[in-house]
């Protein structure tokens, strides 16, 4: 009798849902006709409905779901569970503008970064496989010499950026940083006089009936 | 609902944002390098604008120089070759042709770094502006001649280390030709490598060894003899250097070159690699304390 009543029940709210079909509504008034128990409890559901259909609609507060459900009591759920819905459950982001331009802001420094990194090897220290340097030392003997420079084809013949300096017993002496390769040069004294290093690896034509020296740099 | 509709509106602004910005930070390398060569080119117009040129001859080195940039020749040397020339008082119609010939070498795909390192080296020691233009032209015409040269070995299978392999040959044989090295010689160096199966490294090699023993005194005959058999004999690229390194140390001690030649041959026909002889005691050394040496050097001067 308690299950028939109970089925009864969900009938009545299948009804009152809209969900019954014809030949169950019909059925379902002729219990209800023939029960005065069950009769009156479809008249208080009624009563409910059209109480809650007429009465006034109030908008739920802001954050309203958010703030039940921070109240609800979470499930401790085992951890190898916990670690799965983590990775796997599908979730909602939700976004605002500041969480928007924070975004924006780390990927825009992680592309300046990258960008910095690859363009890196044109100014600085050069580690990578094809732009590494090496420090090759020049020397001259010059004791009459007031001022000697190095040009060559790393500096473009520039006769002022690489100046060598005196030592003691009369030898000018300079530290070079030359890409691996062949590089041509000449010393400049005294701003006007160009000298071959006596003591190059190799020489080659200048093409302009010199010498050039030759310093090949190899890692 | 409403939610999701801010999420695609946010995200509707944001990846477009976010892709403006990475459009603005890839491309701001490309901006910078074309800023510095703009930067360059505006040096050379103001020195130009200040010299005491006449204004066809400014407007000609203008023009030129914008035809050399959009050949590709880079713009720091463009600005270097004039404003080095206008210190040294090279007249309009020179620099123009020094930009002239760079343009043109660029334009038939050509290195044309030979050919602006000449310039700039030229201008730098004061070698008189007629004789770069007539060198450097010469050149040009040699690094012509000397593409289809390399570029025949290339199609026939030698091994090249990219562009900048094929170029430094082309550039090397460009030298040869230019030390009046006969063309026959080179052709027949190369087939020497084939034979071999050498690398362009190892022909370039060869063909700029033979160069240096020319240009320090050997015949082209005795030079080309010489690279040929240590070629067929096995010399690397390092013994080849190295073979260079004792004809520069023999020739240091004053000893003629026809000693140092048979004397190189004889140690090759011992089956010796001379970049193991090098380290050898009394074979030679490389180091020499400063200053004391000076067989081949001496004191250039302005010319």
């Amino acid at each position: 009798m308690k299950e028939r009543n109970e089925l009864d029940k969900e009938i009545i709210h299948r009804l009152l849902d809209g969900d019954l079909g014809p030949d169950e509504k019909k059925a379902l008034a002729d219990r209800v006709k023939a029960d005065p128990v069950l009769n009156e409890e479809f008249d208080d559901l009624l009563r409910v409905v059209r109480a809650v259909e007429t009465s006034e609609r109030i908008p739920a507060p802001p954050f309203f779901t958010a703030a039940v459900m921070r109240q609800l009591q979470p499930r401790k759920a085992p951890l190898g569970m916990r670690i799965r819905d983590f990775v796997l459950k599908g979730r909602v982001l939700r976004w605002n503008m500041a969480t928007a331009f924070a975004a924006m802001l780390v990927f825009a420094l992680v592309v300046t970064l990258a960008v910095r990194t690859r363009n890196a090897p044109v100014e600085t220290a050069m580690i990578g496989q094809q732009e590494q340097v090496v420090n090759v030392t020049m020397n001259l003997h010059a004791p009459e010499a007031h001022h000697i420079a190095v040009a060559g084809t790393f500096n473009k013949w520039k006769t002022d950026t690489h100046v060598l300096t005196r030592q003691e017993n009369g030898i000018w002496t300079i530290s070079v940083p030359l890409k691996p390769g062949e590089h041509s040069y000449m010393f400049v004294v005294d701003g006007k006089a160009w000298v071959t290093d006596p003591d190059a690896e190799a020489y080659r034509d200048d093409g302009f009936g010199n010498k050039n020296a030759v310093k090949r740099v190899s890692i | 609902m409403k939610r999701n509709k801010m999420t695609t509106t946010v995200l509707k602004v944001l990846i477009p944002l976010l892709l403006a910005a990475a459009a603005v930070l890839g491309a701001a390398p490309c901006v910078r390098a074309e800023d510095a060569g703009q930067a360059h080119l505006e040096q050379a117009r103001i020195a130009v604008e200040r010299s005491g040129l006449p204004k066809e001859s400014k407007t000609g080195i203008l023009t030129k120089a914008d035809r050399a940039v959009a050949a590709g020749v880079p713009a720091e040397d463009v600005s270097l070759i004039i404003t080095r020339g206008l210190e040294q008082g090279a007249e309009g119609r020179h620099v123009e042709g020094f930009l002239e010939t760079a343009a043109k070498t660029k334009e038939q795909n050509l290195p044309v770094r030979p050919v602006l390192d000449r310039m700039e080296q030229g201008l730098a020691k004061g070698v008189p502006p007629e004789k770069i233009a007539g060198v450097t032209q010469r050149l040009s015409e040699h690094l012509a001649a000397a593409k289809p040269m390399v570029n025949k070995f290339e199609s026939e299978g030698m091994r090249s280390t990219g562009a900048k392999g094929s170029d430094a040959a082309v550039e090397t044989v460009a030298r040869a030709l230019e030390r009046a090295i006969p063309r026959d010689a080179v052709m027949r160096t190369g087939e020497h490598v084939k034979d071999r199966k050498g690398s362009m490294g190892l022909f370039n090699r060869a063909v700029d060894t033979m160069t240096t023993f020319v240009g320090s005194g050997m015949t082209a005959e005795q030079a080309a003899n010489m690279v040929h058999t240590a070629v067929d004999r096995g010399y690397s690229e390092r013994d080849l250097e190295a073979m260079e390194r004792y004809m520069v140390n023999e020739l240091r001690k004053n000893r003629p070159m026809s000693e140092v030649v048979s004397g190189m041959n004889s140690r090759m026909e011992r089956g010796e690699m001379l970049h193991d002889m090098q380290e050898r005691p009394g074979a030679g050394s490389s180091m020499h304390s400063p200053g004391s040496g000076g067989g081949m050097g001496g004191m250039g001067g302005r010319r």
